[in-house]
């Protein structure tokens, strides 16, 4: 078996991005800039944390949009608390537990009443930006105190402490997914649900847990919201949802097989984030921007959806 | 079965039980005008929601509608404002949202893409063109234009709204078409199984398309009655739809046992949210509560619906009048 092959189907995505790259890189002098890739870094990572969450959940067979409205909670609650003098260790700690319960909820919505997983996330998104809204009334809030503002202009090795998070993350996730048997576990209940339960996996259970784990991802990326802005911005991550969900999908164009996971989800994000950054500096106006990223997907995916052979249903 | 089986009148209970206790609070709510106002609201989101029901049938998702509501609006609008007739400026509309949905249809059924995938990368291409056609944001006005395009919401045909006129005709023609005709016996029997409607000759591909087609063109009709309702093209007013549709589209699958997308469910999922959103309004909450609302509504008319609500003595009854 040789392992480390490019399939065909990868071809086309890897091309498209390598002939973008080359093409930015000569028509724009500050694309390459040690400034304009850490700007990049700092964008991909809004769209990479909440997208390894989904791919999380997308790999265990289930989906998930309420993530943004589970940022947008975490985020203001972490700014109210904040500003109502809680020292920040124990507002991120009741942020962190706040996410996760959102998401679990999820999990045992989806479960326990087996409502569809689009539905319950589309009811719970709603729910759960209404509740962000119903806190910032609408408006752009921002934390008070020194906290947050550290970590936004902290320079760890020249990298800002948001790349950091994310490459640690994205560093841990990966770990967490390839060399545990609980990612396996997670792998296996998406695979093949009915192969699972007969060796023993408790399917239900690692559902729960792969939401779980989005909420644990959604409370990193509002925390990133949270510094980097200064503020939450009513439905700053609903904003960049589509983007998110897009970068998973990239991911899975790119990897060799064919499927979802951590590393590919990141790359997916990357992917999306240089593609925006290098247009904008060529000049093309943003109103462009996503109608190339569009027909970008089309082309990307129509490489490897040609070769599968038979129609694609959801469910 | 279906007689003995209360979940299937949730949703007709919930939508009751939600007018009631609106008219309770608020004596308006019962009002002629509001009445007026709450059906216009339903028969401008039915054809979107019912298009996306009919691509649920098939296993499928739409989500162009998203910028598509928006896009066609402005399509309609700046042809309008370029002298072009009434009849022009819809057909032009009409073909581009035939043409919309026709890519949707070929790169899913003949491509074998992923319809999520498709219909977002269809979504954001539709995005820019909204932004390329509006400057970036700016609604094309057709204030003081002869037309007429601004009458297409306001006309009455024997004092019955076009909008709803229209809207009863869509629910009536889908209605015969998926229950009573082979192409919709053979669209359902598509979703369900491919490899067997395949074995039993239908020409599967076809008829999935043919779904994303339905969709883009039921869209049309919504898009026309919102751009003539502000007498503009607005831009990005699709999304606030769009969750709502795919809402009420889901929504009608818990009306049936087998979980099968259909008319009057997608109808009642959509009079629901938009009695709710009404109400609210009436009430006077802040906006964001009717995010809330609508999310908490869907979700407890969702469990209300996943609850046994047969006792264990008729179960058992049913069971054994089975095996007899």
């Amino acid at each position: 078996m040789t392992k480390k092959r490019i399939q065909s189907t990868q071809i086309l995505p890897i091309g498209i991005f390598v002939v973008c790259f080359i093409i930015f890189s000569l028509f724009s002098h500050s694309f390459l800039s040690l400034y304009n890739m850490k700007s990049v870094m700092e964008l991909v990572t809004f769209v990479a944390l909440p997208a390894m969450g989904l791919a999380i959940v997308m790999l265990t067979g289930y989906f998930d949009l309420s993530f943004v409205g589970v940022i947008g909670v975490s985020s203001v609650l972490m700014i109210e608390l904040v500003n109502a003098g809680v020292p920040p260790v124990l507002v991120l700690v009741i942020a962190l537990i706040a996410s996760v319960l959102m998401e679990a909820l999820n999990g045992f919505l989806i479960i326990r009443f087996k409502i569809h997983p689009w539905l319950c996330t589309i009811a719970t998104m709603l729910i759960y930006l209404g509740l962000e809204k119903a806190v910032s009334k609408g408006d752009y809030i921002s934390p008070q105190g020194e906290f947050f503002n550290a970590v936004r202009f902290s320079n760890i090795l020249g990298l800002s402490a948001v790349i950091w998070i994310m490459i640690i993350t994205v560093l841990i996730m990966i770990v967490i997914m390839s060399k545990t048997t609980l990612g396996t576990y997670l792998y296996a209940t998406g695979g093949n649900r009915e192969a699972a339960k007969k060796v023993g996996i408790n399917v239900d259970k690692y559902a729960i847990i792969a939401y779980s784990t989005a909420g644990v991802l959604s409370w990193v990326s509002s925390f990133c919201y949270v510094s980097q802005l200064s503020g939450y911005p009513p439905e700053a991550a609903y904003i960049n949802q589509l983007e998110v969900i897009l970068a998973v999908f990239f991911g899975m164009a790119l990897s060799r097989k064919g499927v979802i996971n951590i590393w590919g989800a990141f790359l997916g994000a990357a992917y999306v984030g240089f593609l925006a950054s290098g247009l904008g500096l060529m000049g093309v106006s943003s109103y462009w921007i996503k109608l190339v990223e569009g027909l970008l997907v089309v082309f990307v995916i129509l490489g490897t959806s040609m070769k599968n052979g038979s129609l694609v249903q959801l469910d | 079965m279906k007689s003995g089986n209360i979940k299937a009148y949730v949703m007709l209970i919930a939508v009751i039980s939600v007018i009631v206790l609106f008219a309770l609070i608020n004596r308006s709510f019962l009002s002629i005008a509001n009445i007026e106002e709450v059906v216009m609201r339903v028969s401008v989101l039915a054809p979107i929601a019912l298009g996306i029901m009919v691509v649920l049938i098939v296993k499928g998702i739409d989500l162009s509608p998203g910028t598509s509501i928006g896009l066609l609006g402005i399509l309609a609008a700046s042809r309008i404002e370029q002298g072009t007739s009434l009849a022009g400026g819809l057909l032009f509309a009409l073909l581009f949202a035939l043409i919309i949905g026709s890519l949707n249809g070929i790169l899913i059924a003949r491509f074998n893409m992923n319809p999520f995938i498709t219909t977002l990368a269809m979504m954001f291409i539709g995005m820019s063109m909204e932004k390329v056609l509006t400057q970036g944001g700016l609604p094309i006005y057709l204030y003081g234009d002869s037309s007429g395009f601004d009458r297409l919401y306001r006309v009455s045909i024997v004092g019955i709204p076009l909008p709803i006129v229209i809207f009863v005709l869509i629910a009536a023609g889908l209605y015969i078409l998926l229950e009573y005709t082979n192409y919709g016996r053979r669209l359902y029997a598509s979703g369900m199984s491919i490899r067997g409607a395949v074995n039993a000759g239908i020409p599967v591909r076809k008829y999935f398309a043919s779904a994303y087609i339905i969709s883009s063109f039921l869209v049309f009709f919504s898009s026309m009655f919102i751009a003539s309702k502000v007498r503009s093209g607005q831009p990005l007013v699709g999304q606030s739809y769009l969750w709502d549709a795919i809402g009420a589209a889901y929504l009608s699958t818990i009306l049936s046992d087998t979980k099968r997308p259909n008319v009057m469910g997608t109808i009642l999922g959509v009079v629901l949210l938009a009695v709710i959103t009404n109400g609210l309004t009436m009430l006077g909450l802040a906006f964001y509560w009717k995010t809330f609302a609508r999310g908490f509504l869907i979700l407890f008319v969702l469990l209300a619906s996943t609850m046994d609500s047969t006792p264990v003595w008729m179960k058992k009854r049913e069971n054994g009048a089975e095996t007899v």
